[in-house]
């Protein structure tokens, strides 16, 4: 088994990244400091089942599952890592923690009394090795309130422990009354245990009503989001590059300041795993810098926003003026490329390949600032369109590295100010190419001009092909387009004024094509989208 | 010596030159958040704001008063290695390579029209003029809002086209303007003409400048240092007109002291 071993190796791996996104775009009423799972909640991956499915074997969760992102295969042999970690969130102060999900036991009900599990499935293939010996130090034991309970439930657990000595002991009495459904809690070890090789017991005292999960988890990432709108990007120095593998359930807990998850909460995962190539290196990189070219973009007057939500400023006047908010193609749907008005012109690569390599950013305003890449774009639709479908419709998958929809979303734009709420509905080809996949409801209350809302997707699916159809059929006034966006970069501008330069390894080397359409996003902590500006680095080798 | 890897670039290092530029005075009355020249601040390199021709216009480098005088690459390429920056006051630093200046036009003048300008194009990466912008400076502050109208001959060398931009508040002395380009332009081969209107009084100049590194220092006092991971080894010319502009979270461009590395191989 191959392990990226030196920084060339890195910049080889991060040549070939995926990046694994888990976007959240409803939200759940939850208790202020307490662990919660966003598993059910609707979003990109679509929505995941609580609910365990065995209550005696248990199963081992993988990327495949509903509501986990699904990982590309790694190089056979080879190790993948967690090397950049782009997070943010519109509403809501909370902690973040990625973990893998290595087992999941299921749903119990409140009064489980020692449930004896058996041929459990072994995770040990999804643990790091050392000696040769799979590491199950460092795992934890985790409670998942499947339904809601009524009373003040306590659990015990008993299991083996990371020496693979059975009949330990595992607890743990919250004393919180009718825990909420997603609710979690972490189970104390018994005393001189450091992790847990499997779960043979379970065991609930305390309650009348509700049902639970008892999981295994391997934490890999933790990050804050200090305040609405707040976000950042982890490099390497800061995700540690926990190992992590091409069958690994990336499952999501957050700790919430507050009452509520709030909303639009999006991660993306940056996986690396060790090349059987040695090229591009980091010299390479190094050597495209004489020829990089240096994208400008930015904007002269500010435009009025909704905070903490995704606006356009493709029609604002700036570098590359000429932009239309409104589509042009209803009936089959467009892909801007470098070429479309507004849009950065991209140089030739010569048939080599084009990575953003840095992005200089700053604001006028406190805000995010999002990069993607405008795969495809149908409207201008009425509010009141009823149902287009689309025909004939150009596709984008050329533009994707190894033609990969996964991790593509689908946005809503407002073209115009609506009076009223909009109700749409997009039937699509999800990233496995299954046609007639439908997003779940979804609805704007009266989105202004420029405004961008990311719609969730069907449960199961995590990325999509081609848009099918287009329903709206609510609002008394507006105007919208239905986007497929690559999302390739976010960063943080903390305070007025404020921005970065995000190198290598904070841009992560994010491939594009040359005919990509470069669309900034902006998510201002108020009513003004601020006078953004980036620089974007892009070389070819 | 060519810079394509971590030994080249370490060898080009331990040669490289070193450049300070700071200033030792600040402009004040400033509207916030506004890019603002440093270019004729007192300091280190001193330059005169007003441009010396209106007709033609003139490519300034490294010679130019208020620009950093660069030593010979031998024939080799040039990159920007580290920047270390540092500032009185909260705000952003931007370091552009000034390709052409044409002023000190007046407030009322019309369709100044140029001719014979020089050109810059080898101060360009792969003569690449989508890389070049379009910024009015202000020598002498404005009374009143003045119209800019601009002719150019766009990155694709399609002359005559015009862009008019008219800003929210009347520019103060050195405030800098970026000027948006016709619709579907997106770079700058040549002024053509230039044009102002409206306003009563004020004096300006007109520049294509190209972006090199920008860097923001969120704390008054605060200093930072970007290495080449940051810079992106962003590539300079031995004749480069290093050209430094702030933009403010107050009124007063503070003190802002700046020193690159350039590396050439």
């Amino acid at each position: 088994m191959a392990d990226i071993t030196t920084r060339a190796q890195l910049y080889t791996a991060m040549a070939f990244r995926q990046d694994v996104q888990i976007m959240k775009f409803g939200s759940a009423t939850v208790d202020a400091g307490g662990f919660t799972s966003i598993l059910n909640i609707t979003g990109n991956p679509g929505t995941g089942t609580l609910a365990g499915t065995s209550t005696t074997q248990g199963v081992v969760p993988t990327d495949n599952d509903a509501g986990f992102p699904p990982i590309n295969a790694f190089v056979a042999g080879n190790t993948g890592v967690l090397d950049r970690v782009h997070f943010g969130a519109g509403s809501q102060a909370a902690q973040w923690w990625l973990y893998d999900l290595l087992f999941k036991a299921g749903a119990y009900a409140n009064n489980a009394t020692a449930v004896a599990l058996s041929s459990q499935p072994s995770y040990s293939a999804r643990l790091p090795v050392s000696g040769g010996n799979p590491v199950y130090v460092g795992l934890q034991i985790w409670v998942e309130i499947a339904t809601a309970m009524t009373g003040t439930p306590a659990w015990t657990v008993t299991y083996t422990n990371q020496a693979g000595v059975g009949g330990r002991t595992a607890t743990i009495s919250p004393g919180v009354v009718n825990p909420r459904l997603a609710r979690m809690f972490q189970m104390n070890l018994q005393a001189g245990d450091t992790g847990v090789r499997s779960i043979d017991s379970v065991t609930c005292t305390g309650a009348t009503v509700g049902t639970f999960n008892i999981l295994v988890m391997r934490p890999l990432w933790t990050g804050r989001v200090a305040l609405n709108n707040d976000g950042d990007s982890h490099p390497p120095s800061r995700t540690s590059m926990p190992q992590v593998f091409d069958t690994s359930a990336l499952y999501l807990v957050m700790s919430s300041d507050s009452t509520t998850t709030g909303v639009v909460p999006e991660f993306t995962f940056g996986i690396v795993n060790r090349q059987s190539v040695s090229s591009p290196n980091d010299d390479d990189f190094i050597a495209a810098c004489a020829t990089r070219q240096e994208i400008s973009w930015l904007r002269v007057i500010a435009r009025t926003t909704t905070a903490a939500h995704n606006f356009s400023m493709l029609d604002i006047a700036g570098s590359q003026s000429g932009g239309v908010l409104g589509g042009s193609n209803t009936a089959n749907g467009v892909v801007p490329d470098d070429t479309t008005l507004g849009f950065p012109g991209v140089n030739s690569f010569g048939g080599l390949n084009g990575y953003i390599d840095r992005i200089h950013f700053h604001n006028s305003v406190s805000s995010r600032m999002k990069l993607v890449d405008l795969l495809f774009k149908a409207g201008t639709y009425n509010f009141n369109n009823g149902t287009t479908t689309l025909t004939a419709q150009p596709s984008y998958l050329s533009r994707l590295p190894n033609g990969d929809a996964k991790g593509l979303q689908i946005l809503f734009e407002a073209v115009t100010t609506w009076t009223g709420t909009a109700t749409i509905t997009v039937t699509y080809t999800n990233q496995d190419g299954v046609t007639g996949r439908t997003t779940p409801a979804f609805t704007v209350s009266a989105p202004i001009a420029g405004r961008i809302v990311a719609m969730p997707l069907q449960a199961g699916d995590s990325g999509v092909q081609k848009i099918e159809s287009i329903a709206s059929t609510t609002g008394t006034a507006g105007t919208f387009n239905i986007l497929v966006v690559r999302l390739l970069w976010m960063g943080r501008c903390g305070a007025a004024g404020d921005g970065d330069a995000h190198g290598p390894y904070r841009s992560g080397l994010v491939p594009i094509s040359d005919t990509a359409a470069l669309y900034p996003i902006v998510l201002g902590d108020s009513t003004s989208s601020g006078t953004p500006e980036m620089q974007i680095g892009v070389v070819h080798l | 010596m060519t810079i394509n890897s971590k030994a080249t670039l370490n060898a080009a290092e331990a040669v490289r030159q070193e450049l300070r530029h700071f200033k030792s005075g600040a402009r004040t009355g400033q509207v916030a958040q506004t890019w603002v020249s440093t270019f004729d601040v007192a300091g280190s390199s001193i330059g005169t704001l007003a441009g010396t021709s209106t007709t033609q216009g003139v490519v300034p480098d490294d010679t130019t008063p208020g620009c950093l005088t660069m030593q010979s690459f031998n024939g080799n390429q040039g990159a920007l290695d580290y920047v270390l920056f540092g500032l009185s006051l909260a705000g952003r630093l931007r370091l552009c390579d000034l390709l052409f200046k044409a002023g000190a036009y007046n407030f009322n003048d019309t369709n100044v029209t140029l001719s014979a300008q020089p050109q810059y194009t080898s101060r360009l990466p792969n003569s690449d003029y989508k890389e070049a912008q379009l910024w009015v400076e202000t020598v002498t502050a404005f009374t009143g809002i003045p119209t800019f109208t601009i002719v150019y001959k766009n990155e694709n060398g399609v002359s005559g086209r015009s862009t008019t931009y008219t800003p929210a508040t009347a520019p103060t002395l050195g405030r800098l303007l970026y000027i948006p380009l016709a619709s579907g332009d997106q770079g700058i081969q040549q002024v053509e003409s230039v044009s102002c209107s409206v306003a009563t009084v004020g004096t300006f100049n007109v520049l294509v400048l190209r972006p090199l590194w920008v860097g923001r220092v969120p704390l008054a006092g605060m200093t930072q240092t970007h290495g080449p991971d940051k810079t992106g080894l962003v590539r300079v010319y031995e004749t480069s007109a290093l050209y430094l502009m702030s933009c403010m979270d107050g009124g007063n461009t503070g003190l802002p002291s700046i020193q690159f590395g350039v590396v050439s191989g």
